[in-house]
């Protein structure tokens, strides 16, 4: 069976998956080198494991579980705070790396990107294996992390490919091979099929990506709507998913969620906290000139439990200033002196671009317009002094009572250099060396 | 349960319910309608709680009874059938339908689960021409909202006024983005309307098919249901229980720039403009200048149109753009050959009305390009 033919050819496209290993520990290890080879995990502020070390996963520390379990299984564990800032400029980095053997780069998520490198044997004096290998070299040896590389002829297989071997692993899938690599994968490992379409395959008796793979063109037609027979056509190797190096413009929904210690109930502090993520979120959907025109607010308990309630706007808006009312009664409705929440959180739905206005009867068009020059300062200043230069006075209680950061702060907000402040520092990953004190 | 009734007055009565019988609800007997023998005729009644439709027909009646049954497999079976007199009786739950050498049978829910629809014997009942109401209706209905969050929009506010010694009627409707306004002249004072009704936008359809048969029509108001009401039929609706928005605040208390216009020419004109327009981009533009109006409507995905309209004024350059179908729509229902459009200045909403009297107004707010 694993001989079935789905490509004569090696390679129609050459499409390379580039997936960090355990990436934020990864960083952690790079920027202090004493922690290499061991048990470690980053998500010290949220209460969870966001990311574990190899050595961590060998003892079953995975993401999502708590500390308190985390410090069960392995009590000499090394737990460090989250530092996105320094994650997020090793991604860049890499993505860098990555682009300077073709431009084709999609960054898929802080640590994976695919890349296109059709075509670009001849320039690069290479064959694409050589390509994907020297790319996966150098960032390597440039940021001391390891990667996993998947290089097939589709997106959906340059993913399986990746997979196939981590960490640090290589894996080439050319057309003439796939069906070896599909024959022992379960269909939930491809990417795109959750657990919907998983159970729905089964119910077919589809367990493998062979097996779904292999289906005839016209059952796959009449089965499944555009999303399966596009991912159908990838694990056949015919591409249909491009590599697409824009950044994402188009957003379906915003959402910006904050969990905060100690868990509290404070009310005043926990609608700042809500506003605060609002307003960060609002600011995500100007940058890509989107107005949300459906709002949803949550609180989430100590146990986790979460009461959310939502609104539509009269029109599209994405100046809070203009609906922190509307916001606060959303807040009364979900809000029980008696419970103590640990995270708020806010969703932007039904997300429009903010050419036309159509503003209703009962506005005052000229005050939203006033509203709206407002937030266009606000942002100018933010792009100058840092974020939330300029916010509501409904959120200030974040900057006096602060963000209700869990644990120690990371090493690099600790460590100021001269003129830098809180808010404005140079976009540099301080690297740790311990030396011995010498004599 | 027994009778005999002509098909076509039977047909005629199972389709005025097919309307009001709820398509999707947990309670199975509201897909249905009830039928019951009284004295000499056969009354049928539909409702989906919110409205409720009596009706009676003449019948031969051979024996009492009542039986509910779906609306609309009943309708399409008698919709197949072709002869003149269709003969219903039942026996154990069971409805046998029979016309000529055709039968039916049609299994029936009791109709002592159905909900007792009252029909409302001693309510005062105003008498009022079809017309005027229908008038009310069609100037006004295209302005309801459609938004299930604000249910006080979905739907027309009734109010009773007199100005000086004329008894009026208006009807108002918004969606928040434009505002409908009709007054029609009564003979006699509603003094039980003065406080105004919201009748919900389903409700309204079908207050609008009665009058639409009716020459003249009764209405009343009996606790939060208006009442319709014509020889054989009793339309009970229930009213939308909320505030009406304060919609005079909106209507613009200066003039704006007052140009007036051909109704069907300019009616064109914006069709034309339609024709690019998409839901994202609905927008036109009016450019006013000396002598003319210019619109303009411009769609990134489809392409542009523009057009000229010679008018009367001479004030300087303006600007204002119009989500393009609200302008269509509160036109079209202006029944005189001239409109007088009033351009708001500075985003502030503008004013479409006949070119004389007063009758009707729509507010439409400008929109932002």
């Amino acid at each position: 069976m694993s001989k079935q033919l789905f490509s004569l050819h090696s390679w129609p496209r050459a499409i390379a998956h580039i997936d960090g290993d355990a990436f934020f520990t990864s960083c952690e290890e790079a920027i202090h080198p004493e922690l290499k080879g061991k048990a470690l995990i980053t998500g010290g502020e949220r209460g969870i494991v966001a990311c574990a070390s190899y050595p961590a996963k060998r003892l079953g520390i995975k993401r999502g579980v708590s500390l308190q379990d985390a410090r069960k299984i392995c009590p000499q564990l090394i737990i460090l705070p989250s530092d996105y800032e320094t994650y997020s400029l090793f991604s860049r980095r890499m993505f860098g790396i990555m682009r300077r053997f073709t431009p084709d780069v999609e960054e898929y998520s802080i640590d994976e990107a695919f890349t296109d490198i059709t075509g670009m044997r001849r320039v690069l004096h290479s064959s694409y294996e050589e390509i994907a290998l020297k790319m996966k070299k150098e960032i390597e040896r440039e940021l001391g992390i390891t990667v996993s590389v998947g290089l097939s002829i589709t997106k959906v297989l340059a993913k399986v490919a990746s997979k196939h071997q981590k960490p640090a692993g290589m894996t080439i899938i050319r057309g003439r091979d796939i069906a070896e690599y599909l024959c022992n994968l379960p269909v939930e490992k491809i990417w795109g099929i959750g657990n919907a379409t998983a159970n729905y395959l089964a119910k077919m008796g589809i367990h493998h990506a062979l097996e779904f793979a292999r289906m005839p063109e016209k059952t796959v037609l009449q089965k499944f709507t555009k999303p399966g027979v596009e991912i159908w056509q990838e694990l056949r190797g015919k591409s249909v998913y491009p590599v697409t190096p824009e950044e994402k413009s188009s957003y379906a929904s915003i959402s910006k969620t904050k969990t905060f210690a100690p868990p509290t109930s404070n009310a005043d502090y926990l609608f700042a906290h809500l506003m605060r993520n609002m307003e960060s979120a609002c600011i995500k959907a100007r940058r890509y000139f989107l107005s949300p025109q459906k709002i949803v607010v949550f609180l989430k308990k100590n146990d986790f439990n979460t009461v959310g309630s939502e609104t539509k706007l009269s029109r599209p808006c994405a100046c809070p200033m203009e609906f922190s009312g509307m916001i606060r009664n959303l807040f009364d409705s979900c809000y029980r002196p008696e419970d103590i929440y640990r995270a708020t959180g806010v969703v932007l739905l039904d997300l429009e671009p903010d050419t036309n206005t159509q503003y209703t009867l009962f506005d005052d068009p000229l005050q939203a317009e006033k509203i709206k020059a407002i937030y266009n300062v606000a942002d100018e200043l933010g792009q100058k002094f840092g974020k939330h230069t300029l916010h509501l006075g409904c959120s200030h209680l974040i900057e006096k009572l602060g963000k209700g950061r869990r644990g120690t702060s990371t090493v690099r907000e600790q460590t100021q250099l001269k003129g830098e402040t809180r808010r404005r520092h140079l976009g540099l990953p301080l690297i740790h060396v311990k030396t011995q004190p010498s004599g | 349960m027994e009778f005999k009734i002509n098909r076509n007055t039977f047909l005629d009565g199972i389709q005025k319910t097919l309307g009001i019988v709820e398509k999707k609800t947990t309670m199975p007997i509201l897909n249905n309608v009830l039928l019951k023998i009284e004295d000499k005729k056969l009354r049928i009644i539909a409702t989906d709680r919110e409205i409720s439709l009596i009706s009676d027909y003449d019948a031969e009646i051979i024996e009492k009874g009542e039986i509910t049954l779906s609306a609309k497999k009943l309708y399409e079976m008698v919709r197949e059938i072709q002869g003149e007199t269709i003969h219903i009786s039942k026996s154990n739950n069971v409805v046998k339908v029979t016309c000529q050498r055709a039968a039916y049978k049609i299994p029936g829910l009791p109709a002592d689960d159905f909900p007792s629809i009252t029909d409302e014997k001693d309510v005062r009942i105003n008498n009022i021409k079809g017309s005027i109401l229908k008038d009310l209706i069609s100037k006004t209905a295209f302005a309801m909202a459609t938004d299930e969050m604000r249910k006080n929009l979905n739907g027309v506010l009734l109010e009773a006024i007199s100005e000086g010694s004329n008894y009026l009627l208006r009807m108002v409707a918004t969606d928040g983005h434009r505002l409908a306004l009709a007054k029609q002249e009564t003979s006699e004072p509603y003094p039980e309307m003065e406080k105004g009704i919201i009748i919900p936008r389903k409700g309204l359809m079908e207050v609008k098919r009665i009058i639409d048969e009716n020459e003249s029509v009764g209405f009343g108001l009996n606790k939060n249901m208006f009442i319709v009401k014509t020889e054989n039929t009793l339309l009970k609706v229930s009213l939308v229980d909320a505030d009406y928005p304060d919609y005079k605040r909106v209507i613009p208390a200066e003039k704006g720039i007052g140009v007036i216009l051909d109704k069907e020419s300019f009616l064109h004109a914006l069709r034309r403009m339609n024709v690019v327009s998409s839901e994202r981009y609905s927008g036109v533009i009016l450019s006013l200048s000396e002598g003319k109006m210019t619109l303009n409507s411009t769609n990134l995905d489809v392409g542009e149109a523009t057009e000229e309209i010679d008018i009367t004024y001479s004030g300087e350059d303006v600007d204002v753009g119009f989500n393009v179908n609200y302008l269509i729509d509160s036109i079209s229902v202006i029944n005189d050959e001239s409109i007088l459009l009033e351009v708001g200045l500075g985003l502030k909403p503008s004013v479409i009305k006949k070119a004389e009297g007063d009758d009707f107004l729509c507010i439409v707010m400008p929109l932002k390009i």
